[in-house]
């Protein structure tokens, strides 16, 4: 009886999910200067308070008073529902300890995506404009932020991480371990770019050929441009520190996005107070951050964010229903958890929120279309061929087998709420491209075999013509891929025998993968596709970064021709010229002069997109992931009931502005 | 017996140098390392110049080195108190094992302490009461430990704990407690998460013991210096514990001596799914993970102590049992 009940309110929940799939849209958090918003609101902030536990310290004499503390004048920041208050500690719960802690510490941006992933919209920085001709960027920052430990925080602190970090040579003439921050976008015409300080918060980026896109790359936060504590990190420079020559220390000691360090000075809302390795991260309000709110009050309102590490993903799902855990997004949670966490927030005192992943296909398989096997390489880079795979497999069966019916099946895309299929025509595209060869039809899939030129021997087995059976390996990595797609994997083998193709699944450990994938052995891996920005993360459409389908022709690019295959070979091997074409049209997308997302940009995408509809598919999916399901208590406030969670960069948190959430006492 | 001491004790030191370079190669089979890892990693997340940071890092590693030389750094770096640095964590492998080192060993020593003396009263009970009631009690309870998960035994408690009685899912500490200097409330409120894993822990160890003992002491009973004993009217009592206790303990020593490397791998998927702040998860991250000198330590640690056991466990032997003496 229980188990019916369950199904029944696990369909009413999908049902009236799909009816209300457009949550009420209200406006992205507005964020302006000083200035700015005065003009906007009319409001006239007239003084600055700060949170009790500050005001204490102050009147310790431990801490300058809040007027000096925040820049003059602070930025101000919109909240969501209502103005907060102060105090309380955010307890949250991370299955390891990667990546998504810095969502909350020492991620600062210079610009970030807005909460829909619309428009980059200064964070750190005031704004940045071009000259006439794409080669010179004029950035200004916010005047008076300061560190967190009241060193205020000028251009001098990019200028520092460009010239003597990433450009910078030890006392033997090694470079640092962060020189792999050259990348194409700072290395325009192939120099490096070169930075000048105009004043503390005016400076310029020269390049040396026009870099119209460069500004999305302020995005990307603390994974390309980096904004450092030049007066800490120096201690540990081998050309500022005369005890030592090699960038040994430097490396054991700081961190990009780091919070190991609880000494190392950050510009977000907390800093980090307490770290213990596998267990847990405290952080503590930063006396420092540099926003206010509506009514002059210093942000963040909460005082305090605990982070416990678990190990395992199920004691992590225990916490979540026992109503542990304040807020909790991401973290593998899917779409399979629903009863669970549904069934328990009354108990666990918490609302479920459905939340998009930003995935445009999970699982996605990339044949290696630049295979080393001359016989593969043919075979993939056949159309008919990666037609009739995709066509041959049972995608609706897989859904319902595996997923419970709760995912899409459709043809593999980059991520569905990307700005690229926000503009004209964009939509409509999307859809064609989820359609393209995604219906189930063996009978045709098999004809076009035939005609490929691949036919069935008398065991079934589909051979080249000179005999030799048509047989590969895909590749899946246990430790970090979602344990179903082992299962998906069992059902596309069985798929493609019928089609008489023999395709062997390989399950392997993380470090064979490091090597096979980064080696570029590989026939065919199987990954995720998630992208939402193009233009910064071309990885989906373009061989240009990751591996994905065209591993040579990448490597060619990103190693500025030293390693890899020129793509111009393949076309002058009678092989077909898509990767030259493409490389061409990123090129274009770079140098194409005006704003960074114009119109004419986003359609050089489409135009790419419209390559891999009409030659593709280049990778093929199997189902894409709607929605993913956060949890948040029902006194933590001020939390959107939008959010794209998914890739990387994009900060799935950072969009939601989480020091304007808060705790009601 | 002195002789004999001596003698183990450098059979203890030759077989050291030499598990450790068998570990030392073994660790580094895997293609690849954590180095080349973690550029992975930057290339996943779309970097590109990546030649230069590669060298630079496999230098500041020693990873460029080759492997004979690699080792010796390795090994010298015990003998000074450098335990090498942990890529993962980004700490000193020191600072990471010893803390903790404590709550490791406390886990571990509290659940194989509990795991003996069940193991040898239940065998003994069973033993000397074959058949009755009790005994096909403990053997069920033995043989459902045996053959259960830990990690499944531990997921249940956790649900029902949480579920049903409020309890904190995992860990050793109430967040309050967690960093706070030690003191009696501290300690009360370890008490009030120890019990589960030592439970857990302890019940299957105990299993085999029990198995083990029971074995043992009812071969032993049917001996004959057994049945000549009752029948000169000596106390069953004293026959138990004075004659056929000593020599059925024999194997639980044996087990005692192997078992005190337990103490840093054992319960590794208690540990993980529970969450405790112990050295098992630390090792099993770093072996997946490739953290060479993480993973290391670890188990350098744990040839140590596998030999300081053996070696201990054997003396033990000679001293109790009065049929094993060694020339």
């Amino acid at each position: 009886m229980k188990k019916i009940i369950l199904v029944l309110m696990l369909l009413i929940f999908i049902v009236s999910f799909t009816f209300a799939t457009e949550v009420e849209r209200r406006p992205a958090l507005k964020q302006f200067t000083m200035q700015e918003f005065e003009k906007t609101t009319g409001i006239k902030i007239t003084q600055y308070n700060e949170a009790p536990m500050l005001k204490k310290m102050v009147e310790r004499g431990e801490l300058p008073p809040v007027e000096e503390r925040l820049p003059n004048p602070p930025v101000v920041l919109q909240t969501l529902d209502k103005i907060g208050q102060y105090g309380g500690t955010w307890r949250r719960v991370q299955v390891g300890e990667i990546h998504w802690v810095w969502n909350l510490v020492n991620f600062e941006s210079l610009g970030i995506f807005d909460i829909y992933q619309e428009n980059v919209v200064p964070e750190l920085a005031k704004e940045w404009t071009f000259n006439n001709d794409y080669t010179e960027l004029t950035l200004k920052l916010h005047e008076g932020i300061k560190w967190s430990d009241g060193v205020p925080f000028t251009v001098d602190d990019i200028i520092f991480w460009w010239e003597e970090v990433v450009l910078g040579k030890d006392d033997h003439g090694s470079s640092s371990p962060w020189a792999y921050l050259t990348q194409p976008w700072t290395m325009r015409g192939g120099k490096p770019m070169r930075l000048q300080k105009i004043d503390n918060y005016t400076m310029k980026f020269f390049f040396a050929a026009p870099n119209p896109t460069a500004p999305l790359w302020f995005q990307t936060g603390p994974h390309f441009i980096y904004t450092w504590p030049t007066h800490w990190v120096k201690k540990y420079h081998p050309k500022y520190n005369d005890n030592i020559d090699t960038w040994e220390l430097m490396e054991k000691n700081f961190q990009n996005h780091g919070f190991r360090n609880p000494e190392q000075p950050v510009l977000s809302p907390w800093k980090t107070a307490e770290y213990l390795p596998g267990q847990r991260l405290v952080l503590e309000r930063n006396p420092y951050f540099w926003k206010v709110d509506y009514e002059g009050n210093q942000l963040p309102y909460i005082d305090r964010v605990e982070i416990e590490f678990v190990s395992d993903i199920e004691a992590l799902k225990l916490k979540l229903i026992s109503g542990e855990v304040d807020f909790q997004v991401r973290d593998e949670l899917t779409s399979f958890d629903y009863p669970l966490l549904v069934d328990n927030q009354q108990r666990g005192n918490y609302t479920l929120k459905l939340y998009h992943t930003g995935r445009g296909a999970q699982p996605c398989l990339f044949p290696n279309l630049n295979s080393k096997n001359k016989i593969l390489r043919d075979f993939f880079r056949n159309q008919k061929v990666r037609i009739a795979l995709s066509i041959g497999i049972n995608r609706e069966y897989i859904n319902e087998v595996i997923f419970s019916g709760l995912l899409k099946p459709y043809s593999a895309t980059f991520g569905a709420d990307s700005w690229h299929f926000k503009v004209p025509d964009g939509q409509e595209l999307l859809n064609e491209w989820q359609q393209t060869y995604a219906e189930y039809d063996p009978e045709r899939a098999n004809r076009l075999l035939d005609e490929a030129g691949y036919p069935k021997g008398s065991d079934g087995w589909r051979r080249i013509p000179n005999g030799e059976q048509v047989k590969f390996i895909t590749t899946l990595n246990l430790l970090d891929q979602n344990k179903r797609y082992i299962d998906v994997m069992q059902i596309v083998k069985e798929n493609w025998a019928d089609l008489g193709v023999n395709m062997i699944v390989d399950d392997v450990s993380d470090a064979e993968w490091v090597s096979i994938v980064g080696n570029r052995d590989y026939d065919m891996y199987v990954y995720e596709s998630s992208d939402l920005d193009c233009f910064a993360w071309p990885a989906t459409l373009f061989p240009v970064v990751h591996w994905r389908t065209w591993p040579e022709v990448k490597e060619w690019f990103a190693s500025g021709g030293e390693r890899g295959i020129d793509p111009a070979f393949y076309a002058n091997n009678g092989e077909g010229d898509v990767e030259l074409r493409l490389i061409n049209l990123y090129e274009k997308v770079l140098s194409l002069p005006g704003a960074p997302d114009s119109l004419e940009r986003h359609q050089l995408i489409h135009e790419a997109v419209r390559i891999h509809i009409d030659e593709g598919p280049f990778m093929i999916g199997i189902v894409g992931e709607p929605t993913i399901p956060g949890v948040v208590k029902n006194y933590f406030k001020n939390v959107g009931d939008f959010c794209i969670t998914g890739p990387h960069w994009m900060n799935a948190i950072r969009n939601m502005y989480p020091e304007q959430f808060y705790i009601e006492q | 017996m002195l002789s004999f001491i001596i003698r183990r004790l450098s059979y203890m030191i030759v077989n050291f140098f030499l598990i450790s370079f068998l570990c030392f190669i073994i660790i580094q089979l895997p293609p690849n390392d954590i180095v080349t890892r973690r550029i992975q990693e930057l290339e996943t997340l779309g970097a590109t110049n990546v030649e230069s940071t590669l060298n630079t890092l496999k230098e500041i590693y020693n990873l460029d080195k080759s492997k004979p030389i690699q080792y010796l750094y390795w090994i010298s770096g015990f003998i000074r108190g450098d335990f090498g640095y942990s890529l993962a964590y980004k700490q000193n492998v020191k600072t990471l094992i010893f803390r903790r080192l404590g709550m490791t060993f406390l886990v571990i020593l509290s659940s194989l302490f509990l795991a003996y003396i069940a193991g040898i009263l239940i065998g003994l009970y069973s033993a000397t009461h074959q058949y009755s009631f009790g005994d096909h009690i403990f053997t069920f309870f033995g043989m459902v430990g045996l053959a259960t998960p830990t990690f499944l035994l531990a997921l249940m408690l956790l649900y029902i704990s949480s579920r049903f009685f409020g309890l904190r899912v995992g860990g050793l500490f109430s967040p309050e407690y967690v960093s706070a200097p030690w003191s009696i409330a501290k300690v009360v409120d370890l008490l009030k998460y120890l019990w589960m894993p030592v439970l857990i822990l302890s019940a299957y160890y105990a299993a085999g013991l029990i198995r083990i003992m029971r074995t043992r002491t009812l071969d032993l009973l049917r001996e004959q210096y057994v049945l000549v004993a009752r029948s000169k009217g000596l106390e069953e009592k004293k026959i138990i514990w004075k004659h056929v206790f000593r020599i059925a303990i024999n194997p639980l020593i044996s087990i005692m001596g192997l078992q005190l490397a337990e103490v840093i791998s054992g319960g590794v998927m208690v540990a993980i799914v529970l969450n405790l702040p112990t050295i098992g998860p630390l090792l099993l991250q770093s072996l997946q993970t490739q953290d060479m000198y993480l993973g290391g330590a670890i188990l350098m640690i744990m040839i140590v102590l596998l030999l300081v056991g053996n070696f201990l466990a054997d003396i033990t032997l000679a001293w109790i049992d009065p049929r094993i003496r060694y020339n």
